[in-house]
């Protein structure tokens, strides 16, 4: 049942969405009718009107403050499966926690001891 | 496991307590963190039960996926005194903050992991935690475009090649059914008693040799250690040069040499091909270098080449000859980066010229400087000829073509080594600025000096604690 052979059907079956998808996009660009104009090409063809360029240097502490946050959201992430363990992990299980917990919480006043969150300074 | 508990709590103490102040005032705590832990590891290589280098997969239980055997002890011991190394003589630093010595902490831990693992899991969190640190070390020179451009480098390739090592660790789970070397190697073992070939194994077996091998920069993925090292502040380099390159090759033989050891067949020639194309390739590359620092840099491939000789021998040979190597490469070449770095000043030009007059400034750095590449080049009464001959004699019966590379080699490298003479004693325009040696930097000079000389001269000093 688990021979190589019998996924030969998923096989087919990619090649035919990926092969039906390249055929409609590719003959809809090359029979279709083109007409260029400045509004069409634009990014947004209704709505407010674009300002300047998409690429400007954006101030560093944003960036400070996103890497934090998706630091202490990966956190949570562990508790997830942890909670559904409870029980069954008991006392070790908890220490364990507990002492990711507060490696976790030094850094956290670490960065905050070091200023990381002082917007204006 | 007493020593690591103090390295990574010492760490997190070393960063609250410089948290601003000048780096220079957390660095005493950092090197007695650092005396403390190799106290107790000294602690544990007289009080380890069995002394055997071989048989240690049967005789030591596992404990949170590490074994502390003797091979591993020894190991972390040479780890630590390399730390130690650099730590003193690149102590001059007025960078506000701790955080570069805290990662550097972490760093020696993710190595000490390396260096004790006995399941593939911790060996992969072992080079995660030595590695995330020296990213952000490679970019510790914020103004320096070439730093942040060894950074990102390092990080990609970094990602790179951590991804084609899981992807080595999963096919092995596959084949072996477990990620415990002890299983592995047994299964391993069953395998080729029974005449099977197990493509799932093999490819395992391969895709984790890449990955090693891209940690140690050898050959076919050699290619971004000259620039990381060459943009990378210099304790970065010296750190990376020395201190990773033991963990990593303790991790790498432990996991090839003794875990795989029994199907040797497999991936013998494989190693052995790749260290005698990095032997050669370093060499060569190296003596077309106008800079002092990336001629260190490829020298360094070289070595690693020399190093993969180790394990290609067979357990015995190889654990004494791969430990004797690692002291002498690090102690010679601690020595050659603090002069480098000195000579240098301030400015990122590590050219030869910078050398220009150092015979007329000092005897001492010049004793220290022609020490130094006697023992990097392998010439006999320093360590690099002990680790030399210790290399090539295990491997002189299984790869008797592996030697001839590296004698063409190491005759190769001469030419390199010895051209800073020329521009140390026998150039008239010296512009070197002297520059004031503190007592500490003194002491470490001088240790590291007398590990060069005094391996070199009885290189059973090393097995004395046998």
């Amino acid at each position: 049942m688990s021979s190589p052979s019998s996924y030969l059907p998923i096989v087919i079956q990619t090649g035919v969405a990926i092969g039906f998808v390249a055929l409609a996009l590719g003959l809809s660009h090359l029979l279709g009718p083109k007409r260029k104009t400045t509004q069409k090409d634009e990014t947004f063809e209704c709505g407010i009107e674009t300002q300047g360029n998409a690429r400007f240097p954006v101030s560093v502490k944003y960036f400070l403050t996103a890497i934090l946050f998706v630091l202490f959201d990966v956190e949570v992430i562990f508790f997830y499966p942890y909670a559904v363990n409870f029980k069954e992990m008991g006392a070790e299980g908890f220490i364990a926690v507990v002492s990711f917990v507060a490696l976790f919480l030094a850094g956290f006043i670490y960065v905050w001891k070091k200023g990381a969150f002082e917007w204006e300074r | 496991m007493t020593s690591l508990l103090i390295l990574f709590l010492g760490a997190i103490v070393v960063l609250y307590y410089g948290i601003n102040k000048p780096e220079g005032k957390s660095l005493l705590m950092t090197v007695i963190l650092l005396l403390a832990a190799l106290s107790s590891l000294v602690y544990d290589l007289l009080t380890v039960k069995n002394r055997n280098v071989l048989g240690w997969l049967t005789e030591y239980v596992p404990e949170n996926m590490l074994i502390w055997n003797f091979n591993s002890i020894a190991f972390s011991i040479v780890l630590v005194l390399a730390f130690l190394l650099v730590l003193g003589l690149f102590s001059r630093n007025n960078y506000i903050g701790a955080d570069l010595l805290g990662l550097m902490l972490f760093s020696v831990c993710g190595g000490m992991l390396m260096t004790s693992f006995s399941n593939l899991i911790m060996l992969f969190l072992g080079i995660e935690c030595l590695s995330i640190p020296l990213y952000v070390l490679a970019g510790s020179k914020k103004s320096d475009l070439a730093s942040n451009e060894s950074a990102v480098k390092y990080f990609l390739m970094g990602a790179f090649s951590t991804a084609i090592f899981l992807m080595g660790c999963a096919f092995l789970y596959g084949g072996t059914g477990s990620l415990e070397l002890e299983s592995i190697s047994r299964a391993t073992s069953m395998i080729t008693h029974l005449g099977i070939k197990s493509n799932l194994i093999f490819s395992g077996i391969i895709l984790l040799m890449a990955g090693m091998l891209f940690k140690i920069s050898a050959f076919p993925f050699h290619f971004w250690s000259p620039d990381v090292y060459d943009g990378s502040p210099n304790r970065t380099t010296v750190f990376m040069a020395t201190v990773v390159k033991i963990a990593a090759f303790a991790a790498f033989y432990r996991l090839f040499n003794e875990g795989l050891g029994d199907v040797k067949n497999w991936w013998g020639v494989t190693l052995a091909v790749s260290a005698g194309a990095t032997i050669l390739f370093g060499n060569i590359a190296a003596i077309r270098q106008s800079s002092f620092k990336r001629m260190l840099a490829y020298s360094s491939v070289a070595h690693a080449g020399y190093m993969l000789m180790a394990i290609l021998a067979l357990p015995q040979n190889g654990f004494w000859a791969l430990l004797v190597y690692l002291i002498a490469y690090t102690s010679s070449a601690v020595s050659v980066f603090y002069l480098l770095d000195r000579t240098s000043g301030e400015n990122s030009n590590f050219s030869f010229d910078n050398f220009n007059g150092l015979g007329k400034q000092s005897k001492w750095l010049s004793l220290i400087l022609i020490v130094s590449m006697f023992s990097m080049a392998g010439i006999p009464m320093t360590a690099g000829f002990a680790g030399k001959y210790g290399l090539f004699s295990s491997i002189i019966t299984s790869y008797p073509w592996l030697l001839y590379a590296a004698l063409i080699g190491s005759a190769i490298s001469i030419a390199y080594y010895f051209r800073v003479f020329k521009h140390a004693f026998f150039s008239e325009d010296g512009t070197l600025v002297a520059w004031k040696i503190g007592t500490m930097e003194w002491i470490f000079l001088a240790l590291s000096l007398t590990i060069t000389l005094l391996v070199g001269c009885w290189p059973a000093v090393i097995t004395l604690c046998k």
